[in-house]
């Protein structure tokens, strides 16, 4: 009894130091004046009402999903590829290609910027200051995520034992990719992607860099009202978490439903 | 003419020579087994036969038709993995029918097929469940019944019980040789285990260092094994050199290794005349150990610096002969069989 009081007690605490901050934020976002007392003198919503009737908002918002889902589409679409045969065709590259992938781990953001605008402001490929250059940066800012999870759930289920069976039975090696290995890594690249999106969603530092205010991300425009007023700023951050939230949600969701229509198909 | 017929196969991982030279045949309706320790080229030999590994040199011809460079979804082999390697995300009844999907048979016929299999491997009543919700026997049950669902011409199990336990591995053993003669499939079973080999065997090969070094029917290998090799894998035989039998009992043999199984070595207590009627030599040595093996005592003797190994049955009206006492062992001269 004592010790699942202690177990419980250390959870709450957890649990306290992780919301507490956020419930703050909230209660700041929806007061009207929060000086001097424990708890706000008086509540609204208007800067919510502000901030939703705020173009600028809203379409930053838009961009910032839009470079998201491209950057995390591309990803996924070559990267799945690119770690199923390297895993299971080219294990010797495997190592070199670890080392690369993990590079942007190691160089920092600002270096990282820099270099890419030196390099894509002449020739052969000039994107320098236009949105490509933040899709492509945000492409290899997620690939140590997506490499590391798309991997690690091709060993978890023993792949290349699965598609030598698969093969034995008959199945071509697209048939037998498509049928058995991909289904049973959905979870693995949907953990991934979640992780890559919301690390790209709060992406501020290359966002600022590469493109700045020509193209404002979420990230981009909470910096610059972040001065104007505190509850104002308090009610994007309380927005943005809520965003992650539901799209997280949106995306688990279709993992799942990708997975019971694959079985559904089978059963049928 | 044999069903399977494998000449010359050589293949090798870099540097290291894994299949030097093997060759092979294997009636129809046979079902024959690759015994050796890990790493003596029996799995690649399979997989070589499955079109997962390709041959260096050398062919494979299955029926008369020459299958070694064939992928392997042109070969109509079946196989039977290690690990099962069941489909995670399909029930049993699709890892099963997968085969046949793959290859457009027709619906009905998928269901009747797989119905009929599932019924001969007694799983009925799982069709639906996911290989996770499945013990280890159940899981074997299915990846049986999956390569032999579409009638291959060969069926190849790499080690498929080695990782089931003792009563269950028994079990489907009996079950497997039922199923390959009723099924009348020509199979290829690889294991290190060389009492799984004897059960279920028409004809052992035994492989080492990538050569088979001894093939036969389970009883010829057992008790006339050719090499100090195949004597020490196949059983746990006594290896001697005509010296050591010299030594312990002066008598006096064709220069060269003997192989002695221990069930043929008869005990008396030192003090009591031998009274075996076959002809042979008595050791002295005193008893080191005895451990009781179910239905045969194990019995450790050590004469001057050789250890014997005694298999005695385990009947009760048999005296326990306590460790450290002074023993006579009777060896009968033609059961020491020349190794050379």
């Amino acid at each position: 009894m004592k010790k699942r009081m202690i177990h419980f007690l250390v959870i709450l605490m957890i649990g306290l130091y992780l919301l507490l901050p956020v419930a703050a934020t909230f209660l700041y976002s929806i007061s009207k004046m929060w000086s001097n007392t424990i708890l706000p003198s008086g509540y609204t919503f208007s800067w919510y009402q502000e901030l939703f009737t705020d173009p600028r908002f809203i379409a930053a918002l838009g961009r910032s999903l839009w470079i998201c889902i491209i950057s995390l589409g591309l990803s996924i679409l070559t990267m799945v590829v690119t770690v199923f045969v390297i895993t299971l065709y080219l294990p010797k590259l495997e190592r070199f290609f670890q080392a690369i992938v993990m590079l942007p781990y190691a160089i920092p953001g600002v270096v990282a910027a820099v270099a890419l605008i030196k390099t894509y402001s002449s020739g052969p490929i000039v994107i320098s200051g236009t949105v490509w250059i933040v899709i492509g940066a945000y492409y290899i800012h997620i690939l140590p995520y997506m490499y590391q999870g798309i991997r690690n759930s091709l060993r978890t289920i023993d792949a290349k034992r699965l598609m030598e069976a698969a093969e034995v039975l008959g199945a071509s090696k697209i048939n037998a990719f498509v049928h058995v290995v991909l289904p049973n890594i959905i979870p693995g690249i949907q953990v991934s992607s979640l992780l890559s999106f919301s690390i790209l969603f709060g992406e501020f530092v290359l966002a600022n860099m590469l493109v700045g205010g020509q193209y404002e991300t979420i990230q981009i425009y909470l910096m610059s009202r972040l001065q104007e007023n505190g509850h104002f700023s308090s009610a994007i951050v309380i927005t943005y978490f809520v965003i992650i939230l539901i799209l997280s949600w949106m995306m688990l969701k279709l993992g799942t439903r990708l997975q019971n229509k694959e079985r559904k198909e089978q059963v049928s | 003419m044999s069903y399977v017929q494998i000449e010359q196969a050589f293949k090798k991982f870099s540097d290291t020579v894994v299949l030097e030279h093997v060759s092979l045949e294997v009636q129809n309706g046979e079902l024959v087994t690759l015994l050796g320790p890990s790493g003596c080229g029996k799995s690649t030999l399979l997989r070589c036969i499955a079109g997962l590994e390709t041959l260096d040199s050398g062919t494979i011809k299955v029926n008369g038709k020459e299958i070694s460079h064939l992928p392997p979804q042109q070969r109509n082999v079946g196989m039977v993995f290690q690990s099962y390697a069941l489909f995670p995300n399909m029930t049993v009844f699709n890892n099963i029918a997968f085969g046949l999907k793959i290859n457009k048979m027709d619906k009905k016929e998928i269901e009747k097929k797989v119905n009929q299999i599932i019924d001969l491997v007694h799983l009925s009543g799982k069709e639906l469940s996911y290989p996770h919700e499945l013990s280890g026997g159940q899981q074997q049950r299915v990846a049986l019944a999956r390569a032999i669902v579409s009638e291959p011409k060969i069926l190849l199990l790499d080690e498929p019980l080695s990782a089931l336990d003792a009563k269950i591995r028994k079990n489907l053993q009996v079950e497997l040789r039922h199923i390959q003669k009723k099924l009348n499939i020509t199979m290829i079973f690889v294991t290190h285990d060389q009492e799984e080999a004897m059960t279920i065997s028409d004809r052992i090969f035994v492989m080492d260092q990538g050569k088979i070094v001894q093939s036969g029917k389970p009883e010829e290998i057992y008790v006339s094994p050719n090499s100090k090799f195949v004597a020490s894998f196949i059983g746990s035989y006594n290896v001697l050199t005509h010296t050591d039998i010299n030594q312990l009992s002066d008598e006096t043999l064709q220069m060269g290794s003997y192989a002695i199984r221990p069930e043929v070595i008869e005990l008396f207590e030192d003090n009591m005349p031998s009274i075996s009627k076959r002809p042979g030599f008595g050791v002295k040595g005193s008893v080191v150990n005895m451990t009781v093996r179910g239905n045969v005592r194990r019995y450790e003797i050590k004469s001057q610096d050789v250890l014997l190994y005694v298999d005695e049955l385990n009947v009760p009206h048999k005296p326990i002969f306590p460790e450290g006492l002074h023993i006579q062992a009777w060896i009968p001269q033609q059961e020491c069989i020349f190794l050379g």
